[in-house]
């Protein structure tokens, strides 16, 4: 089947089951694109997370069309950001269709609830490979704890911690190891 | 278009937009149409675009409101994309996303703490399992999310269904007794 069908497919399959915020998406993303296709490197694939959260717009949105255009180019870019949110907008419009139907429905309160601590564990897998190819020598012990303490102590946005991070890997990286 | 650092951040800006500079809709149909879109796969902002450019305008509606919010996202992305590939074979950009690395785990470390705030996992036994064997059915079984997360949501109806016919007999029996004295 010609690749760019079958990533369309993918990520049809993504945006269907990512519950529980931007996240969420990425852990699918990275389990289907990295671990079971591997059409990408884990290494490219935390740039690509890098780069979603520091540019404007939805999370899923940008590494979708990020992900899609290293893997295949611009056009597969664009068709893979339209595959992610088809499933979910139609089902928007459905709700916006049904809305005074739908408006208080306990069952779909619970199972979205539910849902939660599963996209926990989705997520929290997708770190696993995400620390195995993110941290190379002892200096990255030293920046994931210098990025902790900016978005958990400090509580300043994530971009800050990424952009740190990247400085001081150029001086350290660039210039003295 | 200003939204860095995903969805969340943007509902207070749309909220604006829509409710108060245009006057489209009023400020508890657009919290009706959050808390809806909000059980919904997929990124909240093209949701919620979704929802109210359908309310507002039908089907051209949506679509317009869908293709406004991710348009520039998806040209910015591809702008980065063009230039990525050649500029990553200069040393310092790659010494930056050496360093950038451990940063992006710490950002997934997040994500996973403020889901299992929001999701209160510690105060709930049930969810905390669920989410401790996802992770391990994921990450070391191979098991595809797609199972666990239908697997989740069944497992929170079979719950909440076993919860409600507990307090059901309880109130019950609570009612015997009184009936008994």
């Amino acid at each position: 089947m010609n690749l760019i069908l079958r990533m369309c497919l993918a990520f049809i399959k993504i945006g269907a089951f990512c519950f529980g915020g931007g996240y969420a998406a990425v852990g699918l993303i990275e389990n289907e694109v990295v671990k079971a296709m591997g059409w990408l490197s884990a290494e490219q694939f935390i740039n690509i997370i890098a780069i979603a959260e520091m540019t404007p717009g939805p999370i899923a949105v940008n590494t979708s069309t990020f992900a899609g255009y290293l893997m295949a180019g611009p056009l597969a870019g664009i068709l893979c950001t339209l595959s992610v949110i088809l499933i979910p907008s139609c089902l928007a419009l459905l709700t916006a269709f049904f809305f005074e139907k739908v408006k208080n429905n306990p069952k779909v309160q619970t199972a979205v609830k539910g849902i939660r601590p599963g996209a926990i564990g989705i997520i929290a897998a997708a770190g696993i490979s995400i620390a195995k190819s993110g941290f190379h020598d002892w200096f990255s012990a030293v920046l994931f704890a210098v990025a902790a303490f900016i978005i958990f102590k400090l509580k300043k946005s994530p971009i800050i911690a990424l952009l740190s991070c990247g400085a001081l890997g150029v001086i350290v990286y660039g210039f003295i190891l | 278009m200003f939204t860095i650092g995903g969805g969340y951040a943007m509902l207070p800006i749309i909220q604006e937009a829509v409710c108060h500079e245009k006057g489209w809709l009023t400020d508890e149909e657009f919290l009706d149409s959050i808390s809806l879109t909000n059980s919904l796969p997929g990124p909240l902002a093209t949701n919620c675009a979704t929802f109210i450019g359908f309310r507002l305008k039908k089907i051209p509606g949506a679509i317009a409101a869908i293709l406004g919010t991710i348009c520039p996202s998806i040209i910015i992305i591809l702008l980065i994309a063009m230039v990525f590939t050649t500029a990553m074979e200069q040393p310092l950009v790659q010494a930056f996303f050496r360093g950038v690395g451990p940063a992006v785990f710490a950002l997934i470390v997040s994500a996973v703490y403020k889901l299992a705030k929001s999701a209160k996992i510690l105060e709930n036994k049930l969810s905390l399992i669920v989410a401790v064997a996802s992770f391990a059915l994921i990450g070391f079984l191979k098991i595809t999310p797609i199972l666990i997360v239908i697997g989740a949501a069944v497992i929170a109806l079979v719950a909440d269904s076993v919860k409600k016919t507990k307090t059901a007999d309880a109130q019950k029996g609570g009612s015997d007794n009184e009936s008994h004295s």
